[in-house]
């Protein structure tokens, strides 16, 4: 289908990303602390960034260069930032972290989540380009991951993280399938993440100060008694 | 013009918030402005039903009958939330600073709620409606003890959490409308290339969009959030989190329908019934056993949510005429019975429904008109909500569906029992010695808000005004319904 | 045909001779990260000669196994090397005898018996490493058979000189998520087969701690010599699976000239050396990892390998 072998070389890189894409997924359920969740979430975004550039070159979308380096002005750079500013207290606590349900057992049921998207993505992205087939599965299985992971970690950084990190899963998928949406709905969706993390990053401070710790998954003061 | 006048007056609220100015001149500046753009939404809305569309930027900002009636809706929740904030907030415990970013979040949370129904391009009704989940954290956990500070983490994970799965599914459908040929996301370009889009790709879509949007809404099973959220916020709060869940996200959800379930296969109306008669269902049970009157409240928020969605589902016209008008009663109705909540709060101090007592002999005004607002809020006559759950069951009875209506009127009928018990339990009997405090301690600002919003309740029950008629009908030809 | 028999003997000699050299610059390297002086590069040969030439003490409640141990230890790695692509591109004279799993299992043998003799002698110590390595190999044992797996869907073969071809025929499919993937996962494999940071510290000294060294403890002499001498080469045979199987076969003979097979050494090596400084990277950043925490890192190491699998369902 792919003839030109610059096509084939583009093509080969972008489900390299992808493959990475989905690897930094697994790494923030299995990373043991606050910062290497945070190092997993930016290593991601960069992926994503470096795949909505390569798209970009195959569907000649100068839309998705803008957006890859919206992708990495605001998540590579800024976010990283904005999260040691607000939630500073939270995010250098250099301690292991606790999951509900444990590290190995949350990769196979997070690799049983892939397999899911796959057979979601498969009737969908019937006689689509190279960049869908591997965009829709990859991008709904990163969501699937992430919304997982945010159900087992009980501490408030790395729930939000991965609720970032759904996100990027929409985005990974929406440049693949959707390689000419409105530039103003990409930066909706980049502004809506910085103020995510603002005011999240505010609030898990202020959890922070109130209890001496962030284990939000333990707070069950309240509810029908 | 006035569109933009809609989106100006929270920003110049904004504005003098943000001045060195006391909260309290804040407060009232915000009141009158919030009055003033109750008179723009109205002003809309009789244009809108005089046939004349109101458009600002073709494409982007532009209004029809559908979304006058929530503009309208919401604007006036708005004024009666903020009056009742100047009163209910004016506390010695309260510092002025802190007051002051109470009102700028809360005029954040209106912008971004007012923008809804005005914006066409997709993609930024989607930002308008996680904005408001974001501008509202901060109100939830206003009270800053450790278990509002919970509650605000639940509610503002697990609504973005929404938030990003329906973007996903923004995605999908913008996915859709390429497929069948279109380019153009707003609602009109949507309905154009509806018959078009591919039913698999647009029933993921919606699926993803419904769970989404459904958990800001609060849909069961998507409801964990909302008993907490709304026993920590403050109340006009809560009041204004309600008009958000039955009057705005209804508002997008049948709107979506309206355009998408047009493509074949997409089976859109379907899920949307199961949803919404699920949350009618369930809510109706869980306003049963709740033990607290302010989660009684929001659990009726979802029910009624559940019932317009229903509604709204069906195909005939008539119910989704219905559908509009119990969304256009319960939300004039849902500010008042928080606010009445809110002053009988303030007289006796406790939240638990076991232990309020009597608040009639304790004080006759408080109680007389916590009990008028919870018997409108019941669906008892002569209240505007009795007469709209009296249409939908009117004009659902016919038809191959009939048996949706009768569900919906089974758990209408216990949801008017719970209401209605739990509200005499709390308001009848005899006053404990020591609870109740005095009167006075009632800010007057409170009782102001509290006529404003009585005024539409008793009004609608009796007489329907004529440009509200048009509204409906013009809005329910929107949502695409069709004759029977 | 003869040519292609002295070519096999020959990767089999360079296998032994460098096998210690890699490990020795191994170490040193890693003594210069952390601002030792470190011992000389060929200290892993200084000592197993001076093993060879001590006496050996064979405890009189040990068994044949205990005996028999480190000539396998010793043997299995040379079997291997018979069957990969070491120095050629193209299969040698004893390579027909066995596949890639036919390799994995000649090592696997070998690692049976050195846990059957470390609990043959009744030395504590012994026992609890055997079990520790047990523990660490059913963990990995999935992973090597979904690795093993996705070679085979990938490349419709099990035979490693044919896997290699596909690598670089055509050579975008070098980049294919499925290879990178794989590598990530044998790479990390290769950490936990033969004790490296994170999984182990080579270079602990405390028996509680241990995992892979206390199994030899008992040893000494010949006996030692040759377990070590077998450990250095195991090393070198997963390097060489790794380099010339799973990553490209780059720098090998593919022409069938004494010239070309000689060029070859050198290249071969350099690959080695580039191997080791990754290594090196890797065992001086991270921090050994508590035992009960290995099953994250081996379960990282399966869903990379299952991820590729799938990335190559994917593509399909």
């Amino acid at each position: 289908m792919v003839t030109h072998p610059i096509m084939s070389w583009l093509n080969a890189w972008n489900q390299l990303m992808a493959g990475f894409f989905l690897l930094c997924s697994f790494g923030l359920i299995a990373a043991a602390q606050v910062t290497g969740c945070m190092r997993f979430y930016v290593l991601q975004s960069l992926f994503l960034a470096c795949s909505a550039a390569l798209l970009g070159m195959l569907d000649n979308s100068t839309d998705l260069f803008m957006v890859a380096g919206i992708y990495i002005i605001a998540k590579v750079i800024l976010i990283p930032v904005l999260l040691k500013r607000t939630a500073r207290e939270a995010m250098i606590a250099r301690r292991e972290l606790v999951q509900v349900i444990g590290v190995p057992s949350s990769l196979l049921i997070a690799l049983g989540l892939t397999l899911v998207a796959y057979y979601i993505a498969l009737p969908l992205t019937a006689g689509a380009n190279s960049g869908t087939r591997i965009g829709l599965p990859i991008g709904l299985a990163a969501v699937f991951i992430a919304a997982y992971t945010i159900t087992v970690r009980r501490e408030a950084l790395p729930q939000m993280l991965s609720l970032l990190a759904i996100e990027n899963g929409a985005f990974f998928a929406g440049d693949a399938i959707a390689p000419h949406f409105p530039l103003i709905g990409e930066l909706a969706a980049v502004f809506d993440v910085l103020m995510i993390v603002l005011v999240l990053g505010v609030l898990s401070t202020q959890v922070h100060r109130s209890l001496g710790n962030t284990t939000v998954g333990s707070l069950a003061q309240l509810g029908e008694d | 013009m006035w569109i933009g006048l809609t989106l100006l007056l929270p920003v110049v609220a904004i504005l003098i918030t943000a001045l060195p100015v006391r909260a309290a001149v804040a407060g009232t500046a915000a009141a009158l402005l919030a009055a003033l753009n109750v008179a723009v939404a109205a002003t809309i809305a009789v244009q809108l039903a005089g046939h004349s569309p109101v458009t600002l930027v073709p494409g982007w900002l532009a209004i029809d009958s559908f979304g006058g009636i929530v503009l309208l809706l919401e604007t006036f929740g708005a004024l009666t939330a903020l009056l009742f904030s100047v009163g209910y907030l004016k506390s010695p415990h309260i510092s002025d600073r802190r007051l002051k970013r109470y009102l700028l979040w809360l005029h954040l949370f209106l912008l971004a709620l007012y923008a809804i129904p005005l914006l066409n391009e997709l993609a930024l009704v989607w930002l308008a409606l996680t904005l408001t989940t974001l501008f509202s954290v901060f109100l939830v956990s206003f009270e800053r003890t450790p278990a509002a500070l919970e509650a605000g983490w639940k509610y503002a994970l697990l609504t973005t959490l929404g938030a990003a799965l329906a973007l996903l599914g923004i995605l999908l459908l913008y996915w859709a409308l390429t497929k069948a040929g279109g380019s153009d996301f707003t609602w009109h370009g949507l309905t154009r290339a509806a018959g078009e889009m591919p039913g698999s790709i647009v029933s993921l879509a919606f699926l993803l969009m419904l769970v989404g949007f459904g958990t800001k809404a609060a849909l069961i099973p998507f409801h964990a959030w909302l008993p907490d959220a709304y026993s920590q916020a403050p109340f006009p709060v809560c009041a204004m989190l309600s008009i958000l869940e039955s009057v705005a996200i209804p508002y997008v959800i049948l709107r979506l329908v309206g355009t998408i379930g047009a493509a074949h296969g997409s089976h859109a109306p379907q899920w949307l019934l199961v949803f919404g008669l699920v949350s009618a269902g369930g809510a109706a049970l869980l306003i049963l056993q709740t033990r607290e009157y302010k989660r009684l409240f929001a659990y009726s928020t979802i029910e009624n949510t559940g019932i317009i969605l229903t509604a709204g589902a069906m195909a005939s016209n008539h119910l989704k005429q219905a559908a509009l008008w119990q969304m256009i009663a319960h939300g004039f109705t849902k500010p008042v019975i928080f606010l009445a909540a809110g002053i009988m709060f303030v007289l006796v101090g406790k939240l638990r429904i076991s232990e309020v007592r009597g608040v009639l002999s304790a004080s006759w005004v408080v109680g007389s008109v916590v009990m008028l607002a919870g018997l409108a809020l019941a669906g008892a006559p002569p209240f505007a909500i009795f007469l709209s759950e009296l249409a939908i069951l009117k004009s659902g009875m016919v038809g191959s569906q009939a048996w949706v209506v009768m569900l919906l009127a089974a758990f209408m009928i216990v949801s008017f029992c719970a209401i209605t018990y739990h509200l005499f339990r709390m308001v009848l009997g005899k006053a404990p010695e020591d609870s109740a405090r005095d009167r006075s301690v009632i800010a007057i600002a409170c009782w102001w808000a509290l006529v404003v919003a009585l005024v539409p309740v008793v009004v609608l029950g009796w007489w329907m005004p004529p440009f509200l008629h048009h509204l409906i009908t013009g809005g329910a030809a929107a949502l695409g319904g069709t004759s029977p | 045909m003869p040519r292609m028999i002295a070519y096999n003997l020959l990767q089999v000699a360079v296998v032994l001779l460098a096998s210690p050299l890699a490990v020795g610059v191994l170490n040193r390297l890693k003594e210069r990260v952390q601002s030792k002086q470190g011992s000389s590069i060929f200290q892993v040969y200084r000592d197993i000669w001076k093993l060879f030439h001590k006496d050996q003490i064979i405890s009189d409640q040990s068994t044949w196994i205990f005996r028999f141990t480190p000539y396998l230890i010793f043997a299995a790695p040379i079997l291997v090397t018979l069957l990969i692509p070491v120095l050629t591109s193209y299969p040698l004279f004893f390579a027909f005898m066995g596949d890639m799993l036919g390799a994995g299992f000649v090592l696997a043998l070998g690692g049976f018996f050195a846990a059957l003799a470390a609990v043959d002698t009744g030395n504590p110590y012994g026992a609890m490493g055997a079990s520790r390595t047990r523990m660490v190999g059913f963990l990995a044992e999935p992973v090597f058979m979904v690795v093993f797996f996705t070679v085979c869907f990938v490349a419709n073969s099990t035979i490693p000189y044919i896997v290699q071809q596909t690598w670089v025929h055509p050579k975008s499919n070098f980049f294919d998520p499925s290879h990178v993937l794989i590598v990530i996962a044998f790479f990390m494999l290769v950490l936990a087969e033969t004790g490296k940071i994170p999984v182990d510290n080579p270079s602990g000294h405390f028996e509680l701690a241990m995992i892979d060294e206390s199994k030899s403890l008992e040893y000494s002499g010949a006996g030692a010599a040759l377990v070590k001498w077998g450990g250095c080469m195991k090393f070198f045979v997963l390097l060489c699976v790794l380099l010339n199987v799973l990553i490209a076969p780059w720098g090998l003979a593919s022409g069938t000239g004494i010239g070309d097979v000689a060029w070859a050494i050198p290249l071969v090596l350099l690959k080695i050396l580039a191997a080791i400084l990754a290594i090196t990277v890797v065992e001086s950043s991270l921090a050994k990892l508590r035992l009960f925490r290995i099953t994250a890192f081996l379960g990282l190491a399966l869903v990379v390998a299952v991820a590729a699998m799938l990335a190559r369902m994917m593509r399909i």
